[in-house]
């Protein structure tokens, strides 16, 4: 409009100035000014022309921006709100997108098929500034709202997935950990209704996961059930596993695992109870102080191992233990049995009276007879009976060597008792294996006699 | 019964004289107890011609870690004392004149002590020779009596005389009288001296230990090394892990009131916890006196037990048994039938130790067995002085340049105290070896 208005006042005035000139100046005056003003007009004009298809241009770009962003939004809203779908009604806000979409259409931005038209040129770019902004709020709102009806249908579903792990937990299945970071998951904040619909997505990742997990267990135990059992029923019901109904999975797996139960409830048990017997006594004999306190933690700790052991589906960890129990009474024996070795020839130095040292004769073939490829029955049996008989021995042993290393000290002891009293007795003399060193006093000097715990002295007690 | 962390007792050490030396060097080098820290003080005389190293020289070359512990030791815990060039040559007399007169340094050193509140004192020398027989005494009546030196009258003072072998000539033994007399009683008023006197006879902890080495130098280092395991289980409550309910420390004064005061250590270190219960361990230690006594005489008796830790945490070693056993111990072993006048049995139990470890200080025993060894030696060597106008001089055959000149008088005075000393004590144990009292009577006589 200005243009016009620029443009006549343009003509006006060169036409006030041209009669100006006729009047003042004459004709050929004018005739200049005419060409002067035509030639301007040309310049101009050409450069009106070119400044403006320039500015056209630039806001038609701005236009193309808004609309693309405006589509895009679209778009993305009605896809997270289809992925809502199996969780929440969507249709309500399908069509509030529709509609939204349609208005745009009839606008003549885009044409049925959302690809932009040609149409929207002539609005200005003011006018379709407000309308993106316009549909951006309204798809802001109604996301907002579908997020709110989104989040308890999620916690709802989340429930009801936890419930299910905890039902497999409960059942047997090696899956603590899984449930601790599902719930980990599953707590993590989430705004927008894009973040909800992720997280479910993850929570069913991870579901898919642990079922799998379970599946496999499953599979494996029906495995080694075969040989306690029929495990046809089992197998059965692992194999009607359809993992993508989380339900019916979590039922099937449940009831395998109930029926492996009761295929291994009686193995486990009594094998436990064996096991547990076997390690009580190796325990018991474990106990004397000589063996070594890192022998009695090892011991100690397999049994709080075993306790802890109640269901029959870990029979593997069972097995596995009893391995650890064989090597470890293995090892033990032939640790004990060297340290015995040793210390004889030191022993034997003192060519000791058997009254106060004894060898059992007997180890080296007890010792020989362990054989680790045995079965655990036997080879507890025999085991134990080394183990026995070697801490028996080693006791005797420490015993010998604590006798020989104090007798020095113990012997004027005795010899003032003799000399006070003629006698010593156990009551006599506090100190522990006093038989043993009477015995030993009554061996070193032969005029004395020590019988029934008693040593005595032909010579007369001396007076003090 | 809880083990309560007791404020534990803090020691110095005194020695003076050679032998006396040895032991303290001997014990800081080997034990470093925190009851002791760094309070130790060596003191002696020297001849010019012989340097201080010389008394120690034998333990640096048996062991050479000990080196570097003597070089510290000798930068500030040496202190040489006297005016003669010679050393107190065997003389007690001229022990005592040349610590009176060089006071002024031995006192700087006793400073540095830093004696305070309710410390007790160690304080050792050799009986049979001259310096610290000589000034042993006269410093601790000094040190109990100078404002400024100690907490007067707060401080005791535990004295640990060391009697010459049997063998020893006849002035060995003169010095050896007179310096436990003066150990017991000094002054013009001859009031008590040393709070306790230990006494060590060379020849019976030979006897004991059964040594048989010829080296004069190793016997010696033999039987200190016995008598430094004295003075540890006397400090033992104040270190090393240790904890006890009771300090026997605070009652060490407790004998100044009876009157009589002497002691011999009875040892038995390094016993099997395993084997030896606590009353065999006691039997062993008594059995083994580091004087030749009658322990059936003995009237007063503190006993120190120090056991591992674990044993006492489980109860085979506790603080009530220990005094129950003390007690049957007593009534059977010591003076009387009730026990003696004066018992304190303590049991430490140490994170450090690994054994058993007992030892019963015995007191108030009749002194009879030891005067009776030196009496004739005593005497021969009193009858050899030449008395002038009521004076003897006491000559040095070695060393023509010492002479001094001690009065009659006080000889017999010292003869005077100990034999009162020995009456007293006598009197004590018969006393004890009385009859029970006649209940029935004395009760009609209280008006029951
Ligand atoms: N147990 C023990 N006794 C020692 C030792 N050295 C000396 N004796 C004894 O102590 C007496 C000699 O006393 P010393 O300590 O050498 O003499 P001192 O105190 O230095 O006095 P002086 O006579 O001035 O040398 C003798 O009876 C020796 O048997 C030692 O290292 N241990
Ligand atoms: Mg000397």
């Amino acid at each position: 409009m200005n243009e016009y208005l620029v443009t006549a006042l343009a003509i006006l005035i060169s036409i006030g100035i041209g009669f100006f000139l006729l009047l003042e100046f004459g004709v050929s005056w004018v005739g200049y000014f005419v060409i002067a003003v035509i030639s301007l007009s040309i310049i101009g004009s050409y450069f009106y022309a070119w400044w403006k298809t320039q500015s056209d241009k630039t806001v038609s770009k701005l236009k193309v921006e808004i609309l693309v962003k405006m589509k895009n939004e679209l778009l993305d809203m009605e896809k997270v709100v289809s992925s809502a779908e199996n969780l929440m009604e969507t249709a309500s806000y399908k069509q509030d997108i529709t509609l939204l979409v349609n208005n745009l259409i009839k606008l003549k931005f885009y044409n049925k098929e959302l690809k932009l038209s040609p149409g929207v040129e002539k609005y200005t770019l003011t006018f379709v500034e407000q309308q993106g902004r316009m549909t951006e709020q309204k798809l802001r709102t109604l996301g907002a709202m579908a997020a709110g009806s989104y989040r308890p249908k999620l916690d709802e579903y989340i429930d009801s997935l936890r419930s299910k792990l905890e039902r497999l937990l409960e059942a047997g299945y090696d899956i603590g950990r899984d449930l601790d970071s599902f719930n980990a998951a599953a707590t993590k904040p989430s705004k927008s209704l894009r973040d909800l619909v992720g997280k479910k997505e993850d929570l069913d990742g991870a579901m898919i996961k642990t079922l799998e997990k379970c599946v496999g267990e499953a599979t494996r135990l029906a495995t080694t059930s075969k040989d306690f059992g029929d495990t046809a029923n089992v197998e059965k019901e692992v194999k009607d596993i359809d993992q993508s109904n989380f339900e019916s999975t979590v039922s099937h797996l449940v009831t395998a695992r109930e029926g492996i139960k009761g295929i291994l409830n009686d193995t486990f048990v009594s094998q436990h109870q064996k096991l547990t017997l076997n390690v009580k006594r190796a325990q018991a004999i474990m106990a004397s102080e000589n063996v070594g306190a890192q022998k009695r933690r090892d011991i100690d700790e397999m049994r709080k191992a075993l306790g802890s052991m109640d269901d029959p589906g870990r029979i593997q960890e069972l097995k596995d233990l009893e391995v650890q129990f064989k090597t470890f009474t293995t090892n033990a024996i032939e640790d004990i049995h060297s340290k015995i070795q040793k210390m004889e020839k030191n022993i034997e130095f003192h060519k000791p009276d058997e009254r106060i040292w004894t060898l059992n004769a007997e180890i080296p073939a007890l010792v020989e007879h362990v054989d680790i490829s045995k079965k655990i029955d036997e080879f507890s049996k025999d085991a134990i009976n080394a183990l026995h008989a070697l801490v028996v021995q080693l006791d005797i042993d420490e015993a010998f060597m604590k006798i020989i290393e104090n007798y020095q000290k113990i012997e004027p002891l005795i010899k003032r008792k003799l000399e006070e009293s003629g006698k010593v007795t156990e009551d006599d003399l506090k100190v522990k294996y006093v038989e043993k060193f009477m015995l030993l006093y009554s061996l070193k000097n032969p005029e004395t006699k020590f019988k029934e715990n008693k040593l005595t002295s032909p010579k007369k007690a001396k007076k003090r | 019964m809880t083990d309560v962390d007791i404020d534990s007792t803090r020691w110095s050490i005194i020695a003076s004289g050679e032998g006396a030396n040895r032991i303290s060097f001997l014990y800081y080098a080997l034990h470093k107890n925190p009851a002791i820290g760094d309070r130790v003080l060596l003191l002696n005389t020297t001849t010019a011609d012989v340097k201080p190293e010389k008394t120690f020289e034998y333990m640096l070359t048996r062991d050479p870690n000990f080196q570097e512990v003597f070089d510290s030791v000798k930068r500030d815990k040496i202190c040489i004392f006297g005016k003669s060039p010679s050393g107190a040559g065997n003389n007690w007399k001229v022990g005592e004149n040349e610590a009176r007169e060089d006071f002024d340094t031995i006192r700087r050193y006793i400073s540095n002590l830093r004696l305070s509140g309710r410390d007790v004192i160690f304080c050792l020398t050799t009986l049979g020779g001259g310096t610290g027989n000589g000034s042993l005494p006269y410093l601790i009546n000094k040190i109990k009596s100078e404002r400024g030196l100690a907490s007067v009258g707060e401080n005791s003072f535990m004295a640990l005389g060391i009697i010459p072998y049997d063998f020893e000539p006849a002035q060995r033994f003169f010095n050896t009288v007179c310096g436990i007399t003066r150990l017991l009683k000094y002054g013009k008023e001859g009031k008590q001296n040393a709070d306790m006197l230990l006494l060590v006879d060379n020849s019976q902890v030979e006897k004991l230990l059964g040594i048989t080495e010829s080296s004069t130098t190793e016997r010696y280092y033999r039987i200190n090394e016995e008598i430094i395991n004295v003075v540890d289980m006397m400090i033992a409550p104040g270190g090393k892990g240790a904890k006890s309910t009771i300090d026997v420390a605070d009652y060490y004064q407790l004998p100044s009131n009876i009157g009589t005061y002497h002691f011999t250590p009875c040892m038995s270190v390094g016993n099997d916890p395993e084997i030896f219960g606590i009353d065999t361990a006691l039997d062993t230690a008594v059995d083994r006196p580091m004087t030749p006594i009658d322990p059936k005489t003995a009237t007063m008796a503190y006993i120190i037990a120090v056991a591992p830790q674990k044993y006492v945490d489980d109860g085979t070693f506790s603080q009530e048994d220990f005094e129950e056993i003390s007690r049957k111990w007593a009534i059977k072993n010591m003076a009387g039938s009730r026990g003696g006048i004066l018992r304190y049995s303590s049991l430490i139990a140490s994170d450090e130790s690994k054994t058993l470890d007992v030892m019963v200080l015995l007191g108030g025993f009749s002194l009879e067995k030891i005067i009776s060894n030196s009496l004739q030696k005593y005497y021969d060597f009193r009858e050899s002085l030449e008395v002038r106008s009521g004076e003897a001089e006491l000559a040095d055959d070695a060393d023509p340049r010492i002479r001094v000149k001690i009065n009659m008088k006080d000889i017999d005075t010292i003869e005077d105290r100990i034999k009162s000393y020995i009456a007293l004590t006598e009197e004590k144990i018969k006393q004890l070896k009385k009859k029970e009292i006649d209940m029935e009577k004395e009760l009609k006589d209280w008006g029951f």
